[in-house]
């Protein structure tokens, strides 16, 4: 056993590792909250303070009363609740089947799936952008939304599935004795069970969905359209006004809905991005 | 009981090969197409041929941007695993001996995820800025350093966004590692502290070698990420200065919207295609040697 | 208490006269929506792509008080139309990128802003306008802006507002300007020392930093292509004249005039920062921004600043600068359209009042010779006048197919230059590759 100083010691150590740690990646986004606060004149300011001196609401009254981000918020909002509902509805039944079934070639399958996954956005959203024009889907929510899930799905699946493993397959045989077939022991007995998983997988998507840039950036034109991550470019350096201090303060509205849901609900997250990795 | 179709699990796997067919495969194969032709948004037509690889391959610049990108997810990628390992073990430490705060310094951490990468490079643009009035200068001038050419020197700049993506990338590496480290079996470590092991040797000994097979997913997953890195990089410095931190995603972009050249875009997006196919089968593999039978 | 009674009166009276505007004010607003201009019932329905800066989305109060009234003009005059707003994101590359994929695969709107070194590549889908215009309204037009918007015997746009590049320098810290480059030189090494950032210009990745260096290649006699629209840049004198250009602005970072950091200005609105630091001496920038100079500094530091030509190579050379600017096109051929849209751009935008108010709220500059004339202020001021006489020797970016490539590829080699990563010989050569290959892919 170690002796009592050492192990406090330690512990004094632990605690000034971890503020340091706190800080340093807290410190950027303090500072832009800081610069949310100020004029233009503070912005520029010379020395540099952490603090406002008179800090004041006004870009976010102006951001919220008078510019397009309450629009980009929401459109953001709409986009990822379809994604989400939508992901689901394409990877439970996929993850089930890949769980419950024996299929040929599963390896293999599965493999397939997850390649799509090491797939750049970037590479299917330039062709995509042609062939969205010839359908008209340009400047639609539903052309993104579409993409988003095809995008998102194969994690989902591989994720659930993981999940899905997990449940003993004796629930199923219990469904299936009392007269259920696969799809309503899946709905009402396996989709049930496996809700925290569920859970995991939909706030992994929500804030994968949230954050993602590339798609819509290039998939959607009209700025009313525009979901928050790619809005908020429009506020970095204009010619016709000066704009920094929105630029913060819009940054720190885009931020909020993904981070509250974050924190609040932490411990799925790092159910969901361990599960599968780790689980294997 | 019911009968089992041979062929109903196709049912099932339909919704998702549906998507992943119309969205991906065929986008990925429209690419290539394209890629074989002198494409433009100037004018509606254009011919086949190999005029846009040539273009490309013949460009001086295109090494550069390989190597740009090759130094960016190298670096990048080892800092953010070992930082991750770190933290991981300081938080599983620290979680261990129920110390207040842990929970709450885990989540600074993992803020660098949930925010949206462009936004990430808006807020280090922010925190870059070089005239007096910017934070950084501001605190190293007080150190007594000169100002530091952030985002206008080619090489500080890589630094630059390096240091952005190490800390936004981080906390998926020690989310990862550290719930690896929970399935460690506490029997082992203690067997080597009986042993008289060091605290190192304990962690290079007998911790690293037992999560290795995370670690190794980490890195291919950390790599694939940070290879088709572009958000972070265009709020920061949209490749810039000159093409300095113009990796192969921003390549991309601007050959196809500032060049207008959708066949060298194309031709661009199809080498980032490959080497993502390349990684893919580094990860397969790598999963097959783990033996388990989930995949 | 006849206190609280006197209160609670004022309060109920107050009460009554905002709601009495506000529900006046929304009536007459229900004509000017964020995406909508015009009666919502109106039956025929006018797409329109514009942009933030140049709508009534515009963080500037001024013009966008200038906009809703306008537009509201508008949409009372013409209750049989609406027009719908699609803002066009990004910069401008990226905007006319977009606007140029749509039109070729035939989904344009019926009109758009379209920058204006973009015309010549959107000509041959815009319509011709020219009955809708007087000649004498046509001619009311500075040369420049006459000839930007036809091609052979059509009118197909019209141009707005201008703005020049021009030399501006803190009268406090800075006794001249400097005309030359020597000149130039001397004195921002003079302020160096003295512990100033002399001399500050976009020298990144963006258009400002070859639009507002060109001209002291233009000076100098240069040409970025021949009247075919053919590349000349890195031929003959050209490029000499381009390797002194880039050649001093490498100098000037390396003598200490400028900072290193002038390679991450890709526009004007990068210097902001420094300029707001008070430690600027002098600076390349645009006409907008002494508007914009009592945000930055406060009124009693801005009034310090006046401008001047922007330094030649030597002092026998021309002046120069850069004239830029929107314009407005029409792709529909529906005549009643069309009638309906050229007079929206004329209230809004182009004709004399449209113009004057943009001119005025936004502190640009007017192509119209009348406008000049208009009664108010700003027209008057030395500042204003000053910049309007730069028009007259004022060059437009070539209206060439190949300026963005030509653009994309300077703007590298200028970084890459005064980043000293190549040697301006070998970063000219580079881009004039990039450009040649690209010129003759788009030959096909």
């Amino acid at each position: 056993m170690k002796p009592q100083v050492a192990r406090n010691a330690q512990k004094v150590a632990l605690y000034l590792l971890m503020a340091a740690t706190a800080l340093l990646f807290l410190f950027p986004v303090l500072w832009v909250f800081s610069l949310s606060l100020k004029d233009v004149r503070q912005v520029f300011q010379f020395p540099p303070r952490l603090i406002p001196e008179n800090p004041s609401l006004s870009n976010y009254e102006f951001l919220l009363l008078r510019s397009q981000i309450p629009t980009y918020i929401w459109n953001s909002m709409k986009i990822v609740f379809m994604t989400v509902v939508g992901t689901i509805m394409v990877a439970m039944p996929a993850a089930y089947s890949l769980s419950r079934f024996r299929i040929p070639r599963q390896r293999l399958i599965l493999f397939l799936i997850l390649t799509f996954q090491m797939l750049s956005p970037m590479v299917i959203a330039i062709p995509l952008y042609r062939y969205f024009n010839e359908l008209n889907l340009i400047n639609s929510h539903w052309g993104v939304i579409l993409v988003y899930v095809a995008w998102q799905a194969p994690f989902a699946t591989w994720v659930l599935k993981g999940f899905i493993d997990s449940i003993p397959i004796e629930l199923d045989e219990a469904a299936v004795i009392d007269g259920a077939t696969r799809w309503q022991s899946m709905v009402r007995v396996i989709l049930p069970v496996s809700l925290p998983g569920l859970t995991s997988a939909m706030i992994m998507i929500a804030i994968n969905s949230w954050s993602q840039f590339i798609i819509p950036f290039v998939l959607i034109d009209s700025q009313s359209l525009m979901p928050v991550s790619v809005g908020i470019l429009n506020f970095q350096n204009t010619q016709e006004a000066i704009q920094v201090h929105l630029l913060a303060a819009a940054s720190i509205l885009a931020t909020l809905p993904a981070l509250a849901v974050f924190i609040v609900l932490q411990r799925f997250i790092v159910r969901a991005l361990t599960a599968g990795a780790v689980k294997g | 009981m019911h009968r089992r179709n041979r062929f109903s699990y196709l049912l099932w796997l339909a919704p998702l090969i549906f998507m992943l067919v119309v969205f991906y495969a065929w986008p990925v194969i429209d690419l290539i197409r394209l890629s074989f032709t002198n494409a433009s948004f100037l004018q509606p037509k254009f011919s086949y041929g190999l005029g846009s690889y040539l273009s490309v391959f013949r460009d001086p610049d295109f090494l550069h941007t390989l190597w740009i990108t090759v130094i960016f997810v190298f670096f990048s990628v080892i800092l953010q695993i070992g930082l991750g390992f770190l933290l991981a073990l300081m938080f599983d430490s620290a979680s261990r001996q129920h110390l207040i705060g842990t929970v709450a310094a885990r989540t600074s951490v993992l803020i660098g995820w949930a925010i949206p990468g462009v936004i990430i490079g808006i807020i280090w643009n922010l925190m870059f800025v070089e005239t007096r009035s910017g934070i950084l200068t501001y605190a190293l001038s007080n150190m007594g350093l000169g100002p530091v050419p952030f985002l206008s020197n080619p090489q500080v700049a890589l630094g630059a966004a390096i240091l952005a993506n190490v800390w936004r990338g981080t906390a998926f590496s020690m989310i990862l590692q550290y719930s690896a480290l929970q399935t460690v079996p506490g029997e082992l470590i203690e067997a080597a502290r009986i042993d008289g092991a060091s605290s190192t040797a304990v962690v290079t000994r007998v911790i690293m070698p037992y999560i290795l097979p995370i670690i190794m997913i980490n890195l291919v997953l950390s790599t694939i990420n940070t290879f088709n890195t572009f958000d972070l990089i265009i709020a920061l410095t949209k490749g810039g200065p000159g093409r300095a931190t113009e990796v192969l995603a921003m390549s991309i972009y601007n050959n196809v919207f500032q060049s207008l050249s959708l066949g060298r875009g194309a031709a661009i997006a199809v080498v980032l295609l490959l080497l993502n196919a390349l990684m893919a089968v580094g990860y397969y593999r790598l999963l097959k040697r783990q033996g388990d039978g989930s995949l | 208490m006849s206190r609280s009674k006197h209160s609670l009166k004022t309060a109920l009276a107050a009460l009554v006269t905002s709601t009495a505007l506000f529900v006046g004010a929304t009536a007459a607003q229900s004509l000017v929506t964020p995406d909508r201009i015009g009666n919502p019932d109106a039956e025929n329905t006018i797409t329109w792509a514009g942009r933030q800066t140049l709508s009534h989305h515009i963080a500037n109060p001024g013009l966008a008080a200038h906009f809703e009234q306008a537009f509201q003009d508008w949409a009372e005059r013409h209750p049989d139309f609406k027009i719908e707003l699609s803002i066009m994101a990004g910069g401008g590359n990226e905007a006319m990128a977009r606007l140029l994929e749509q039109t070729t695969a035939g989904r344009q709107p019926d009109f758009a802003l379209i920058d204006s070194f973009f015309l010549a590549t959107f000509a041959p889908y815009l319509q011709p306008i020219n009955h809708y215009l007087s000649d004498e309204e046509f001619n009311d037009f500075v040369p420049f802006a006459r000839e930007g918007v036809t091609f052979g015997d059509d009118i197909k746009a019209l141009w707005l507002t201008t703005d020049v590049r021009a030399l501006y320098y803190n009268t406090e810290i800075v006794d001249s300007p400097p005309a030359t480059w020597d000149e130039l030189m001397e004195t921002g090494k003079a302020l160096a020392d003295d512990g100033y950032v002399a001399y500050v210009f976009p020298g990144g990745r963006g258009e400002g930093a070859v639009m507002e260096n060109l001209p002291m290649f233009w000076s100098q006699g240069g040409r970025l292509v021949d009247e075919a629209g053919r590349p000349v840049f890195n031929e003959g004198e050209n490029r000499a004249a381009m390797l002194n250009v880039l050649n001093f602005l490498k100098d000037l970072v390396d003598e200490g005039v400028s900072p290193a950091r002038v390679t991450t200005f890709g526009n004007g609105s990068d210097l902001n920062p420094d300029i707001a630091s008070g430690q600027v001496a002098m600076f390349l920038g645009g006409s907008w921004i002494l508007g914009q100079l009592p945000d930055l500094l406060g009124e009693e530091e801005a009034a310090k600043w006046h401008y001047a030509p922007i330094p030649n190579m030597s002092s026998d050379l021309p002046l120069s600068t850069a004239v830029g600017g929107w314009a407005v096109g029409v792709f529909t051929e529906d005549a009643a359209k069309q009638a309906a849209i050229v007079d929206f751009i004329q209230t809004a935008y182009s004709g004399y009042e449209g113009m004057a108010g943009l001119a005025i709220n936004g502190s640009l500059l007017p192509t119209r010779v009348s406008v000049a004339g208009y009664d108010h202020e700003y027209f008057k001021s030395d500042a204003t006048s000053g910049f309007a006489e730069m028009t007259e020797y004022g060059r437009p970016r070539p209206g060439a197919t190949i300026y963005p490539t030509i653009s994309t590829e300077l703007q590298v080699a200028i970084s890459d230059t005064i980043s000293g990563r190549k040697t301006a010989e070998d970063a000219l050569d580079d881009a004039w590759q990039r450009v040649i290959e690209e010129y003759e892919a788009q030959q096909q």
